[in-house]
Parts: C-alpha cells; structure tokens; sequence
C-alpha cells in the first residue's frame, strides 16, 4: 500500500465530504488571519523598514503569529480540496476584518463599502462554486 | 493624503500578487499532509511559501499606513484573482463561467470600495 492509498484510508474518502472538513478548518484559519489583520494594523504605525524596528514591533510579531497559524490551517486545509476551492474561503476575513474595523478601529462605513465586501464574498462564493461542480 | 491612499492601494496590490504564488507552494506542501501533520515541516516548499507569503506581508504591513483598513483590507481580494489564473496555469485546473463570474464580481467589489473610501 503506498503513501497515497493511506491517506485516502485516513481521510473520509468522498470528495464532497473532504471539501466539507477543508471548509471547516477555513472557517477557523479566518477568525485567525482577521484577528492578525487588527494587529498588522496597530503594527503599521510605527513600521519601518530596518531590522531593530521590525524586531520589537510586538503588534507586527503578534500580528505575523496568527497570521501563521492561518497559514498553517490553510494548508491542512488545502489537502481536503482544489486550491480554487478551498482558498476563496479566506473571504471570509473580509466579513470579520469589516467588524474589526469599525466597532475596534472605529472607523468609518458606508454602503458602498458593506456593497462592495458582498460583492467580493460573493465573487469568491462563485468561484468556489464553480471549482465544486464545474466540470 | 488622496495620492498617499491610492499608493496604499498600489502597495496592497503588489502584496497580493506576490502572495498569490506563495499559496502556490502551499498546495505542493499539502500533497505532503499525511497521517502525521508534522510532515510537512520537513517539506522545503512550505518555507518557500512562508518566506514569500512573509515578503507579501510585509508589503501589505507598510501599505496600511496609508489608508483605513476596512479600505486596503477588501484591496487584497485581488489575491484570488491571481490564484485563479495561477491555478489554471500551473495547476492545470478547470476555469469555467461561474469562475469567471465571481472575478468579475471581485472586480466590481473592489472598484466600489475605492469609490466608498
């Protein structure tokens, strides 16, 4: 038995139910990436480019911490389905980074901004559905 | 600040690209996923993802100096434009209407949220 047979055997084998769990562990890695995008922001204010600044930008470091654990669950997550699948589901940032920042950030919004983030998921949902059923 | 959030706009764009091929060496590092995740720590092709994907960051980091999250933050859904395109390039996969559908609604996202800045 090779090394592809003993993953199928792990992993549910249907490809609808793979994509289902990818899907899932998307919906964590972007509650992730969103909470790092609120630090890459504190981060930006006090960024420049040298080596002493980048190392004790706590907000940056923190913000590049679950920015990677993200990335490692996009990987996982990566394994249960297409890439032009299950990446589009990173989109969901766009919802959570929305919330961010305008109830921490307190910045403003506007309807073509809340049109703009429907449009975008919207998008990135048809993409994904056409890598679902699109053959 | 106008010209300041347009370069915002440019950088998070630049970003974005360069992110995109990162996720490309993420899916070689996924094909070696097995029983035990800590695999793919040995997989040379995720630090190349990391490094790229850190790179993009870092671009993305500087960008939001010059503009207001809820704006530049929508800007990097160019990324999956790019992923879209480097899929069917270099991964060999199917493009078909719907896909090409969401681009253009991404598209149309993306120039709203320049007009609601």
């Amino acid at each position: 038995m090779n090394e592809l047979e003993l993953t199928k055997k792990k992993y549910p084998s249907k490809p609808k139910d793979r994509t289902k769990i990818g899907i899932l562990i998307m919906l964590v890695c972007t509650l992730f990436t969103a909470t790092g995008q609120l630090f890459f922001k504190y981060g930006s204010q006090t960024f420049r480019l040298d080596i002493v600044s980048l190392l004790t930008n706590y907000n940056l470091i923190l913000g590049f911490t679950l920015y990677g654990f993200g990335a490692l669950l996009l990987i996982v997550a990566l394994k249960f389905g297409e890439l032009s699948v299950i990446y589009p589901f990173v989109s969901l940032t766009f919802i959570w980074v929305m919330m961010v920042s305008f109830w921490i950030l307190g910045e403003t919004l506007n309807n073509l901004k809340i049109g703009a983030v429907i449009f975008i998921v919207f998008g990135v949902t048809l993409i994904a559905r056409g890598g679902k059923n699109g053959k | 600040m106008e010209s300041n959030l347009y370069l915002g706009i440019g950088l998070v764009a630049l970003s974005t690209m360069i992110g995109a091929s990162g996720a490309l060496f993420f899916k070689h590092t996924s094909k070696h996923v097995h029983r035990n995740i800590f695999t793919v720590l040995k997989v040379p092709a995720l630090y190349y993802g990391f490094l790229i994907y850190g790179f993009s960051a870092l671009i993305f980091v500087y960008a939001l100096k010059f503009g207001d999250l809820s704006v530049l933050y929508p800007v990097a859904s160019l990324s999956y434009i790019w992923i879209t395109l480097l899929s069917i390039k270099f991964l060999k996969e199917k493009m078909n209407d719907i896909k090409w559908f969401g681009i253009l609604l991404i598209m149309i996202g993306v120039v709203l949220i320049g007009l609601g800045a």
